[in-house]
């Protein structure tokens, strides 16, 4: 029951893949209901809903003021009363006004009366967009911090779908920082399989034996195309993509560091403090006997993300650093 | 700042690839000033002066004035004052982090909030040659297989032996071992002297040995390898005794801290059963083909760690004691080792050893030998049984004492002397006199 043209397409885009998922569960289930700033008439800020209000309806499709702090505080209401809702920020970069109430109450609801809060936070994540220092944040880390909150964030088209119905099905409140940049560009062909991919169970995107590159959304692709370089070179990469931060799927990732004996850390977000520092100091505790090399980081520069391009290609890692930190890192 | 900061060569415009610097502006050692003009850099176009991004102490220089190196390359290494500076190089070495990165560090600087510019990847100390800088993994690797890390070359940047270097050390170390077992020896002998272990099955649980483990499976085998054990024992009455201990033990306990166990009257029918069988207190030197018959009794007394392994400290000179004494010695060298406070000459040098499964209720049992002692004694489980005594039949202490000697040493005759003179001591001296 296809929802709008892309799905007949012969490819579908993460951007499908998400629309396809959500659409699935809003069938499956009557209690899942979307939530937004322009969701319902405009189809969402990204199209992800296009065609959902004349399908399930203005009650389950909701438009909602400019007020993030108010609507994710109705749906936290919403979710405690019995519905699953699924919020969408435009931007990721705007939960910061939501805080509050993902926090205070999503993150410690149930912790302190037993009553699950089943919310989904659509968070359209992360730079390369030239959109500037407040359309462009890596917002993660912020929220890795608090207990009771999990974090997905897809890498490819298939866990895109997958790890969407696994948060919406899922008790406790889940953000799912969705790859901006990845949304039209990443493609595989149709039909999508629109099975459950469960939570806190890391892939190894690629086998590899002499360095172990640890990422996450768009860092996996970047990683698999480093990979695919320097396999020319004779220096193999194995690639872990997290899916789910938190819970984090360590026991992979240790045993991927214990065969390679090298670690770089990916992601895009600012590296102090980013989910990298976590993850490197993990690898450091389990894996220390077994490491030929410093667990390395790559991450964006300390700084806001620019609008200008130059800049902006600057400040975030981009796929010839990677390489060339992987090649030192495995080389030297 | 508290990070050493490297200076890439700048990009000096949208289609400059590389750049020569034709001044240093600082030697190393140097202080500088954050913006403090650092070299003078050239290109086909324009020479400019290099402004510091840090304030710190110039390090390192690490390309000298009149060479060219791409965009990006590593100039020179700024830290804080009172860090390490390396001597001048001769050479450039290649670039190694993005020439992006380098670019963007204005825009790192700019932020107020930020003091020190983010280490980057390249960050880590430098190697030395001769591969000083061992990695965890190498360091563990090279312990695992007892490798002499002087004699392996490293592959790394600057010599530093990496993970590859050491692994195909232990291939290297292997080949021989593996070369030999693949020619099959002539003489029929069976199949698989060591037997492969069974692959662990779903739901065993796999453990680590310790290292008291792996020394006692050592040790073990090598002694059962070197010495053809035979074992003999006999059944002693320990109603005597036994009677000594009901009437003393709670006044010993009190008086000495010991507890006055069957032990230390085994220990001091032992010590002079060694003076009158001086080959049972002896070693073998099969190479010289000689036994030594040592003049001094020295006992090993086995101590259980919990069941996380066994010791076998020793109680020198033990025939200089009574039994008062055995039994405070016992209990001293036992607390020490469960404390593992015992020192090396504590467990080294014993001449007989005594190991005692009775107080667990074991019935008779074989040891095996302490190297390099030719035999061990264990005192078995005592418990009331009965007994023919003159005509009558009686209830009395009975238990097995055994012995496991090395057949080199001596024979069955003399085995059977030893532990008559035991038996005979435990059953007839005046204990009592001993401990009163």
């Amino acid at each position: 029951m296809p929802t709008n043209k892309e799905q007949v397409a012969e490819e579908v885009t993460y951007l499908d893949a998400i629309s396809q998922a959500l659409a699935a569960e809003m069938e499956r289930d009557e209690s899942v209901f979307l939530m937004g700033e322009d969701v319902g008439q405009f189809g969402g800020a990204f199209k992800i809903s296009k065609g959902f209000m004349e399908r399930f309806g203005a009650r389950r499709v909701v438009d909602t003021p400019i007020a993030e702090n108010g609507f994710t505080g109705m749906a936290a209401g919403a979710a405690i009363c019995g519905l699953r809702p699924v919020v969408e920020f435009q931007f990721a970069d705007f939960i910061s006004q939501a805080f509050d109430p993902i926090i205070n109450v999503m993150a410690r609801h149930h912790y302190r009366t037993g009553v699950p809060v089943p919310v989904t936070l659509r968070c359209p994540f992360g730079g390369r967009l030239r959109a500037g220092p407040t359309h462009s944040q890596s917002i993660e880390s912020y929220f890795a911090h608090v207990p009771g909150l999990k974090i997905v964030a897809p890498a490819t088209v298939e866990d895109a779908a997958g790890l969407l119905i696994s948060s919406i099905r899922d008790n406790n409140p889940v953000l799912f920082l969705e790859s901006k940049y990845l949304y039209r560009r990443l493609k595989v062909p149709a039909p999508l399989s629109l099975e459950p991919t469960p939570l806190g169970v890391a892939k190894v995107a690629r086998e590899g034996t002499d360095v172990t590159l640890v990422s996450y959304s768009v860092g996996v692709q970047q990683g698999l195309e480093a990979a695919e370089v320097l396999a020319r070179e004779g220096i193999s990469v194995e690639v872990i993509d997290c899916r789910t931060l938190v819970p984090l799927d360590i026991d992979t990732i240790v045993k991927s560091v214990k065969k390679t004996s090298r670690a770089v850390v990916l992601h895009e977000a600012a590296r102090r403090l980013g989910y990298g520092a976590e993850i490197a100091s993990e690898i450091g505790e389990a894996c220390f006997w077994f490491l030929d090399a410093p667990v390395t980081r790559i991450a964006a520069l300390n700084t806001p993300i620019p609008t200008s391009p130059p800049l902006e290609d600057a400040v975030l890692p981009q796929t010839e650093e990677v390489i060339e930190t992987l090649r030192k890192v495995a080389r030297s | 700042m508290s990070d050493i900061v490297e200076i890439h060569m700048p990009k000096l415009g949208e289609s400059v690839a590389e750049g020569t610097i034709s001044e240093w502006l600082k030697a190393v050692g140097d202080s500088v000033d954050f913006d403090e003009s650092l070299f003078v850099v050239e290109t086909d176009k324009i020479a400019t002066e290099f402004p510091s991004p840090e304030a710190g102490v110039l390090l390192e220089i690490l390309v000298p004035a009149g060479e060219t190196v791409p965009i990006g390359a590593t100039l020179a290494r700024i830290g804080p004052a009172g860090a390490a500076t390396g001597a001048s190089p001769a050479a450039a070495k290649p670039a190694d982090a993005a020439a992006a990165k380098a670019a963007a560090m204005a825009a790192e600087v700019a932020e107020p909030a930020t003091a020190a510019a983010p280490a980057t990847a390249s960050a880590a100390p430098a190697a030395h040659k001769g591969g000083e800088l061992l990695s965890p993994l190498v360091r563990r690797l090279a312990a695992e297989h007892h490798l002499d890390l002087a004699q392996i070359a490293g592959s790394g940047a600057n010599g530093r032996i990496m993970r590859e270097d050491v692994e195909a050390a232990i291939r290297k170390q292997l080949q021989p071992a593996v070369s030999k077992v693949a020619i099959p020896p002539v003489a029929p002998v069976s199949a698989s002297s060591s037997p492969a272990s069974p692959p662990a099955a779903k739901g065993d649980k796999v453990v680590p040995l310790s290292r008291i483990r792996l020394v006692t499976a050592q040790r073990m085998v090598e002694s059962k390898r070197i010495a053809p054990h035979v074992w003999t024992s006999v059944e002693v009455d320990y109603e005597n005794i036994a009677k000594v201990r009901a009437r003393h033990k709670d006044r010993f306990k009190a008086e000495t801290g010991a507890s006055l166990t069957y032990l230390p009257f085994v220990m001091r029918a032992v010590a002079d059963a060694l003076h009158a069988f001086p080959a049972v207190n002896s070693s073998v030197d099969i190479e010289a083909k000689t036994l030594i018959m040592h003049s001094e009794v020295h006992l090993a007394v086995a101590v259980d760690l919990d069941e996380k392994g066994l010791m076998a400290p020793v109680i020198r000179n033990a025939d200089m004691f009574n039994v008062r004494g055995l039994a405070k010695a016992v209990q001293a060298v036992s607390a020490a080792a469960k404390k593992g406070t015992l020192t090396p000459d504590q467990l080294q040098g014993s001449t007989f050893t005594l190991t005692s499964p009775g107080p667990l209720g074991s019935f008779a049992s074989a040891p095996i030998i302490n190297q390099p002692n030719v035999a061990i004694m264990a005192t078995d489980g005592v418990a009331r049984k009965p007994t023919v005594v003159g005509d009558a039949i009686a209830i009395h202490h009975l238990g097995v004492l055994g012995l496991c000697y090395d057949h080199r040493a001596f024979d069955g005759v003399t085995t059977a002397r030893f532990l008559d003179h035991v038996r005979t001591s435990l059953q007839e001296r005046d204990w009592e006199a001993e401990i009163g």
